[in-house]
């Protein structure tokens, strides 16, 4: 199990350092820093600091730019997650290794976590950017090196890689990755509270965006980072992503399951 | 490692691959029009095909396309499940145990796909023994000794990427190798390799089954290598097995002749037809070659043209009498 999950990130790492070496780490930090400096702009020039009095009391007191600071950079964490676990298998399809890999006795599910670390280690290069910037910018993140906070990324990381199973099965079964990805990337930053209080939203699309473990994780590391508040006060919040996890993994596993002889038939037959 | 529990194999299913009356159908899904329901159209791509790969022995599947040559060799390796019948593999039930069937095989194509083009010799051969739960020295042995069989040593640290057609098949070849497979399933190994190269590829072949033991089986569309290579054949179209035998008992069914290409000057040309006319177009070498001695007319070119496999096979399943089954 470990030897795959290792070998995997080797894989991926070397695989994305030779087509990529530097252009690469130059497009994730420049992602990072367009994601905050476009609402910062917003906010200050068109806005002119200007917020509705209500926003207060939905973003926990906060100052809108550590506010969306925080939305950016955990989205900026499931978009990346989602984009790679989602899509590993139907790339190794496109690529033509897929066949290799489910011809071996090796474990999917350690294929799955080697992804995702190799994975992580990119994405947080353009969380921290985004902190990083956000901080330059105004942004009030002292309470960001807390073990709480930590244990919020990692749960986070966690509810975003259940969800890549799905996707990943829904990707294989659609046989698109714009089209899927796009379409729920978009939705997600719509709808998940990241750049407004999700209580602004009609209450139809507010109970949309509760299928998403990104509300509830984002919601939580807001309270924890930016309220100060300890992870039992948001227990609700933690039992909501680790719920969704479980339910985004068992679907995404079962699909999967049931989905691999009729990819080998259409890979084989 | 997974576990296995054996149904009382008998010593006649020890060292070799059994299938038994396999089926294989394919369900497809028609849509005519956009919104319209989709119709189910049933394919049956392989039917009621029984067939031996013995441990040491190079087993040749022969079709023209669209025979059941891939589907076959894909169920036979545990790869996609029969619809019907039975798979056994040393005695074991392959298709209830197919986690420890894939301990024990490896598929090898045609092609250049297969190998992670970014990656090195070294690191896919790294990455594919993780697979098989292979690591440390003894991983890094086994690919050393990998890399000295397809003779790849020299370019072992060197991006596939930069490889030609003949080194990624070479690789393909220590990729397929690198869990000691006991059996072997090559889907056309040599397809679009220069001669040298497939030469070479057929002596690897013949060392894997002789010395090392491995049971093989091998599809080809050149039926030189299969003469050359299989010690049994089975022939296949339209997913059954239309004749079957060892390499000489083929031949006899195939009775092909190799046809001799005799190029005569431009301005000879009319009058050696003339001639041939004349005299019944004579079809034995020997007597066409004597004529042209006889008339004097000047042989620019001598060559010897060997059938295509698919033309052999044409003549066979055209003719339902020549079929041994």
């Amino acid at each position: 199990m470990w030897q795959v999950i290792l070998s995997t990130y080797q894989k991926n790492r070397i695989g994305i350092m030779r087509a990529v070496p530097w252009s690469f780490m130059v497009s994730r930090v420049v992602t990072g820093v367009t994601q905050i400096v476009f609402p910062y702009f917003i906010y200050h020039y068109f806005m002119q600091g200007n917020l509705q009095s209500d926003f207060g009391k939905y973003a926990a007191g906060a100052d809108y730019m550590t506010y969306i600071v925080l939305g950016s950079a955990l989205n900026v964490l499931a978009v990346s997650t989602l984009m790679n676990v989602g899509r590993a298998l139907i790339s190794e399809l496109r690529e033509g290794t897929l066949e290799t890999l489910l011809l071996s006795p090796a474990s999917r599910s350690a294929y799955f976590l080697g992804c995702l670390s190799e994975q992580t280690m990119r994405a947080l290069l353009e969380f921290g950017t985004v902190l990083a910037v956000g901080a330059l910018l105004g942004a009030d993140l002292g309470f960001l090196l807390s073990l709480r906070a930590a244990a919020v990324i990692m749960l986070a990381i966690l509810g975003f890689f259940c969800m890549g199973i799905t996707l990943s099965s829904i990707m294989l079964y659609t046989r698109n990755t714009y089209l899927t990805q796009n379409t729920l990337f978009v939705t997600m930053s719509l709808v998940c509270g990241i750049t407004y209080p999700v209580q602004y939203l009609p209450g139809w699309v507010q109970k949309i965006a509760q299928i998403f473990p990104l509300t509830p994780a984002v919601e939580l590391f807001r309270n924890v980072v930016i309220g100060h508040q300890s992870l039992m006060e948001n227990y609700f919040s933690i039992l909501q992503v680790v719920i969704l996890s479980g339910i985004y993994l068992a679907v995404g596993s079962v699909w999967y399951v049931k989905m691999e002889p009729r990819l080998m038939e259409s890979i084989f037959g | 490692m997974s576990s296995v529990v054996r149904d009382e194999p008998g010593n006649q299913e020890e060292g070799k691959i059994i299938a038994r009356h396999l089926v294989k159908d394919y369900i497809l899904k028609e849509k005519k029009g956009l919104f319209a329901r989709g119709q189910k159209k049933v394919i049956h791509a392989v039917k009621d095909l029984s067939l031996e790969i013995p441990q040491g022995k190079i087993t040749g599947v022969l079709g023209i396309n669209g025979a059941g040559k891939t589907t076959t060799i894909r169920m036979l390796a545990s790869v996609i499940a029969p619809t019907s019948g039975s798979l056994t593999m040393n005695g074991v039930d392959a298709v209830k145990n197919h986690l420890w069937v894939k301990e024990r095989i490896n598929v090898i194509s045609g092609g250049e796909r297969n190998l992670y083009w970014r990656l090195t010799a070294k690191e896919n051969l790294r990455y594919f023994g993780s697979l098989y739960g292979l690591s440390g020295a003894s991983l890094n042995e086994k690919i050393a000794d990998l890399l000295e069989t397809v003779d790849l040593e020299e370019a072992a640290d060197i991006p596939v990427e930069r490889y030609s057609k003949g080194m990624k098949q070479r690789l393909q070849i220590a990729r397929g190798l690198i869990n000691d497979p006991e059996y072997l399933f090559m889907d056309e190994p040599t397809l679009g390799l220069d001669i040298v190269i497939a030469k070479e590829i057929r002596r690897l072949v013949q060392e894997l089954a002789r010395e090392k033991k491995k049971g093989i089986l091998l599809t080809t569309h050149y039926i030189r290598e299969a003469e050359e290579l299989c010690d049994y054949i089975y022939v296949l179209d339209k997913g059954k097995i239309i004749a079957q035998g060892t390499r000489e008992e083929l031949k006899e069914l195939f009775m092909y002749k190799p046809q001799l290409l005799i190029q005569v000057k431009p301005s000879d040309d009319q009058e050696y037809l003339a001639l041939l006319k004349e005299e019944g177009e004579k079809t034995a070498d020997e007597q066409v070659l004597n004529l042209l001695m006889e008339h004097q007319i000047q042989v620019e070119g001598l060559s010897v043209q060997e059938p295509e496999l698919e033309e052999v096979l044409m003549k066979i399943i055209s003719q339902p009498d020549r079929r041994s089954q």
